[in-house]
This record gives structure tokens, sequence and C-alpha cells, in this order.
């Protein structure tokens, strides 16, 4: 198996990183009242995109008549809530 | 990082993301196979009563994570980060168990409502097991999506780059858990 030379895992880092949703993905963020700075343009955008995407796909279920749409939706809104750390 | 920034994607970067993805999903699929078991206790509720206990455990929820019970109120999660070890074998193999551990929802910390919203709703609107299963792979994308969307050009993600970090701001996280909540309420 190929292995990479790029730095990789950032996992298990020290304990005051704690609080830390995951890092392996990204820097991650922090426990309440120690959240790092979001610019407010980038606030704005985050709160409508984890609107419209999930209410876009449930909103197909209105068209198909069907209900597995909505399910879809609320599973990707809930692993989109999770997806701050980018 | 599982992809490093400032380069040119190559294959097996998308290798990579593909096993995230596809443990992600499976992650997702045994813990909603989980709660759709669970599910069969709360047959004899009357729907009335479940879109009673699923708009208070909402509530409950939000008031407990972001609302006047935070600090006071601590909703189970795993409070621990998944371990480097699972990286070990090789990186596609360890992006499939880090994506399996993030997809389960339960091994690692929990910052946004939405999924406790997701597990109740799932428990308490007994869906069937397709939706269940459905549940699954709209949660595996979700979770998946951040690292996909590091495979487009920077220039091109940029905007979706944007949309996802700004998940971090708690107006987003509870409009998040509002529609998981309003979809748990239609599929009851």
């Amino acid at each position: 198996m190929r292995q990479r030379t790029d730095p990789v895992p950032l996992t298990g880092e020290s304990p005051e990183r704690a609080g830390r949703e995951d890092s392996a993905l990204s820097p991650g963020r922090r426990s309440r009242g120690d959240r790092p700075p979001v610019p407010s343009r980038v606030r704005a955008r985050g709160t409508y995109g984890i609107w419209l995407l999930p209410a876009l796909v449930m909103a197909l279920a209105a068209v198909v008549h069907g209900l597995g749409p909505i399910a879809v939706g609320i599973g990707l809104a809930a692993g989109l809530s999770l997806s701050g750390s980018v | 990082m599982l992809l490093p920034l400032g380069r040119r994607r190559r294959r097996f970067d998308r290798r990579v993301v593909g096993a995230y993805l596809a443990g992600a999903v499976a992650g997702a699929t045994l813990t909603t196979s989980f709660a759709w078991l669970l599910s069969g206790f709360v047959q004899p509720l009357t729907d009335t009563a479940r879109i009673v206990v699923l708009c208070t455990a909402a509530l409950f929820v939000w008031a407990a994570k972001d609302g006047p019970l935070a600090g006071r109120v601590s909703l189970p999660e795993s409070r621990r980060q998944i371990p480097s070890a699972v990286f070990t074998p090789s990186l596609v193999r360890g992006a499939y168990r880090f994506g399996f551990e993030m997809g389960t929802g339960m091994r690692t910390y929990v910052p946004s409502v939405a999924p406790y919203v997701l597990l109740v709703a799932l428990i308490v609107v007994r869906p069937t097991l397709g939706q269940a299963l459905l549940v699954a792979v709209g949660f595996g994308l979700g979770r998946a999506t951040p690292l996909m969307v590091r495979l487009r050009p920077e220039d091109r993600s940029l905007i979706i780059r944007e949309f996802l970090q700004g998940a971090v701001h708690r107006r987003a996280q509870t409009a998040a858990g509002l529609v998981v909540l309003g979809g748990g309420l239609l599929l009851v």
C-alpha cells in the first residue's frame, strides 16, 4: 500500500486543545466561550448555507411526494452542522 | 490533515476522500440502525404524543447546548478526540476508520444541536428502515462534505468552504436543528 509523505493525522493533540470536535480535518473549534472569531460575512453565508441545502433537499419531497428526501435532508442537515471545522 | 492544502488533487486523494465518505456512511448506518431498533419501544405512542415528545426533547437539547441551561446540563457526548492510531496501517484504511468513527456521531465531541435532535427523531418518529438508512446516507454525506469540498480547486470551492465554516456559528447550528426538527415532524 502506498504511503504518503504529506503531514497527515493531527488527531490526539495535547489536552489544551481539548474541546475540539475533531482535528484531522481542520483546526476545529473549542468549547463555548473559547470559539475562534468568525468574520460576519462568513457567519452569514454559513447561516444561510446550513439552512438552504437541507431545506432544498427536503423541498424535493413536495415534488416527488415521498418521504425519502426528507430523511436524507435531516441527515444532511445534522451532518453539515458538524462541518464548521473545514 | 487528510488532504494537505495548496496543491493539485491526485487520484490518491480521491481514494482517501472516498474511503472517508464510505466510512462516514457506514458509521451513520450503524447508529441509525440501532436507533431504528430502539424506535420499536415507542410503538404504543400516538402521533400527537410523538410530536410532543420530539418538540420537548428538541427544546431541551437546544436549552442545554445553546440556551439557558448551557453549562448547567451537559448532554452525553464522547469527550475525546479520535486517536491518530486509526491511521497507522495506511491512509486510505485510516480514512475509512476515521470516517466511520465520525459517522457514528458518538465517538468524539458533538458541538451542534442537530445530531441530538436527529437521534431523538429517529427513535420517536419510528421511520421505516429505508428512511432510517436514507438518514444515514444524508448524515454521512454531510459529514464528508468538508473533505469532498477540498477536492475541488480552491477558487471554485471558496464560497462553499465559507458556507461550511459558518456552521460553527450558533445561529447556523440552531437553524440546522430546526431543519431536523421540521423534517422529523413531517415524518411522524
